[in-house]
């Protein structure tokens, strides 16, 4: 305690030349951070549907930067990856149903898939859905997939429009009962490298839809009915990382008038 | 100096290190803010008939079920020709992959057994199919004669498990059947189911009958007819087929209208020459004037609480709606549109008003809250009037007569205005009740 006041000016001054020295400081770059990992990377959370940031007049797209390769062991694992979803098949007494379902998965994804590609280019407005994740040459600035700590990569925010855009065709809202504004329901999913479920999704609130008072436990049941439905997901590979667990919050307060 | 060096880099990182994002894994958080009101498909194969006999009941059953739940605007019916698997046997899980290669998202199966005494057990089970679980089963043992009750019953939990609201297939409606020409015209009461099957007649055509309204509690309608020469306010009951007139006036009753409880009938009641709304109380008999004013005061309707009384009065001039204590205090004038607003009825929901709106020369239907706002127009033409709500809140019945001189049809619409319907009755009709849920 007695060198305290030594200390305090001491480490203030210390502080001081610090900031003063920063630029000589960083000559020799830091033992663990490269320089263009020092950019945080900000998650934009709720943006409307037509909040696609990506500048009009395309940006001289990023030359240095260089094109996303495909990633290594994410490339369609369609069929392989499409296994794992009969075994949620809980509480199906009739083992024969096991049979069929494999071959009837297949045709369904297609369909699915070929649909929602459909939906998404069929959005004519420059809109949520236009940009699949694979990130293009074109890429505007807000687009890039930057490095971050731990090897995670942000959505930017138009692969969260996109996302959202899938949804928005699966999910039955809830506006139309009495008192929607209470009917807000999360629904956790975990995926697959390809987007399929990789297990039931799970209610987050209510936590069981069962017990909910009716409309609430339906706004339950159409959510998980929506990621249900809507998976396969599209999204970006090299970013599985990320992507691997979602937390859905249907909220269908902006849609009531 | 490289000490310090080290010291301040280390400062700087562990600042930095503490803007980083979230640990890895942490889960991505995405709002969901707009979805769709697309109806949802449902499949609803004829029901099986694995006892033998039967098997014609357990096709008409399916054929009403999937018309209710298409009627409604909130399901639409795969087209059977499209199913893939045939279900054989109501207990076995379905192959739910065949289903969804037929984009079903629910699906109903059933079966019919005739029964040793004659009777027949119909009994279905409602498949999620997405979920690949069983959201509710339920068997109902009957006459034959009574399999169009079961389909309306089974299409009532369908939609009860699939909505979060209650039914309102297993229901009758009340009306106006009139026949004649303009100048000479029948008006007897009749009575249907929702869907327009079994009509059948209540009174004769000797005189005639207006404006009847179902009872929310018991199986009687009260009704204004012109038996004795004066209109007088009656009450019908449909169990023994009894009628009488609900309290011997010197002067006019008229636009009567059960209390939510049943156990009152507000109606309007003219003398010298003018109109106030009255409660009569049907166990003491006893009439409680509500309003006193010097303008026409009419079309009185509770809401579901009973706390309060809407009515149309042209105490302001042209026929508004107001809003009143039930025991006529603090009236409110609640409509401020353009046009004359008439016959309010309160929703029994509770969140809404409908009426019936003129303007220019042509009538809409319309609802608007309480306080008179978010009115909404659901339905216009010649002549749309009398609306009736659904015993859930969502549908309006109400009567139309497409241009001059045409006789007047039933018509339905649900709270979007984007399913206009109309319903099948025997002739001319006018005036519909909705009855609540059957017992």
């Amino acid at each position: 305690m007695r060198f305290g006041w030594i200390l305090s000016p001491a480490a203030h001054a210390g502080l001081i030349a610090g900031v003063l020295a920063w630029p000589s400081l960083f000559a020799p770059p830091l033992p663990e951070l490269s320089p263009d990992s020092a950019i945080v990377p900000v998650d934009v959370v709720t943006f409307a549907d037509k909040s696609n940031v990506k500048a009009v007049g395309a940006v001289a797209p990023k030359s240095e930067e260089p094109p996303q390769p495909e990633p290594e062991g994410a490339p369609q694992p369609k069929e392989e990856a499409a296994a794992p979803e009969p075994e949620a098949l809980a509480e199906a007494d009739a083992p024969p149903v096991k049979k069929p379902e494999k071959k009837a998965e297949k045709p369904k994804r297609d369909k699915l898939d070929f649909d929602q590609l459909a939906l998404l280019l069929d959005r004519s407005a420059p809109d949520a859905g236009q940009r699949r994740p694979q990130s293009s040459p074109d890429a505007a600035p807000g687009d890039t997939p930057r490095q971050a700590f731990g090897g995670q990569e942000a959505l930017t925010v138009s692969e969260r429009d996109a996302l959202r855009a899938q949804l928005r065709e699966c999910w039955r809202s809830p506006v139309d009962m009495p008192n929607p504004e209470r009917l807000i329901v999360r629904v956790r999913i975990e995926l697959n490298r390809d987007g399929s479920l990789a297990r039931q999704p799970q209610p987050v609130s209510p936590a069981n839809p069962a017990s909910a008072d009716p409309p609430l436990r339906v706004a339950a049941e159409n959510a998980l009915r929506a990621v249900r439905v809507c998976a396969p997901f599209t999204l970006p590979p090299e970013k599985y990382e990320r992507w691997r667990e979602i937390i859905f919050t249907f909220d269908p307060r902006e849609m009531v008038q | 100096m490289s000490a310090l060096r080290r010291l301040i880099a280390l400062v700087f990182a562990a600042c930095l290190a503490a803007l980083a994002p979230a640990p890895a894994f942490a889960a991505l958080e995405v709002d969901i803010t707009r979805g769709h009101l697309n109806p949802m498909p449902v499949a609803v194969p004829d029901f099986a008939a694995p006892g033998g006999g039967g098997g014609q009941i357990g096709k008409d059953v399916a054929r009403v079920v999937r018309a209710n739940l298409e009627r409604s605007g909130l399901f639409r019916s795969i087209n059977p020709e499209a199913f893939i698997e045939k279900i054989g046997d109501v207990n076995q899980t379905p192959r739910f992959p065949d289903w969804r290669i037929v984009n079903a998202q629910a699906l109903v199966a059933g079966q019919s057994t005739p029964l040793p005494d004659g009777r027949v057990r119909i009994e279905f089970r409602l498949w999620d199919v997405s979920g690949e679980n069983a959201v509710v089963g339920r068997q109902y043992a009957t006459t034959p004669e009574n399999w169009r009750r079961i389909a309306h019953k089974i299409s009532d939990e369908v939609y009860k498990q699939l909505t979060g609201e209650n039914g309102y297939f297993d229901t009758r409606v009340v009306f106006v059947a009139e026949s004649g020409p303009r100048t000479r015209r029948t008006k007897r009461l009749a009575i249907m189911d929702q869907d327009g099957a079994n009509p059948s007649f209540l009174t004769s055509g000797d005189y005639q009958v207006l404006t009847p309204r179902f009872s929310p509690t018991t199986q009687q309608i009260t009704y204004m007819s012109y038996e004795t020469g004066r209109p007088r306010v009656y009450l019908f009951n449909l169990e023994n087929s009894r009628q009488e007139v609900l309290g011997d006036f010197p002067s006019m009753t008229f636009a009567p209208r059960f209390t939510p409880d049943g156990a009152a009938v507000l109606l309007t009641q003219e003398a010298g020459g003018n109109s106030d709304i009255y409660r009569m109380d049907l166990r003491r008999r006893r009439l409680e004037r509500l309003t006193n004013h010097p303008g026409i005061d009419t079309s009185p309707s509770a809401s579901p609480d009973g706390a309060q009384i809407v009515f149309n009065s042209d105490r302001g001039g042209a026929p508004q709606l107001y809003v009143m204590g039930a025991d006529g205090s603090n009236p409110k004038r609640v409509s401020f549109g353009e046009g004359r607003y008439m016959t309010p009825v309160w929703s029994p929901r509770g969140d809404l008003i409908a009426f019936t709106k003129q303007t220019g020369g042509r009538f809409a239907i319309g609802v608007m809250r309480p306080d008179g706002s978010g009115e909404r127009i659901l339905s216009e033409s010649y002549l749309d009037e009398g609306p009736t709500w659904s015993p859930n809140g969502r549908v309006i019945m109400f009567f139309r007569e497409a241009r001059p001189g045409a006789g007047p049809s039933i018509w339905s619409v649900d709270l979007t205005g984007q399913n206009l319907r109309r319903v099948q009755t025997p002739g001319d009709a006018s005036d519909p009740a909705w009855s609540p849920l059957l017992p």
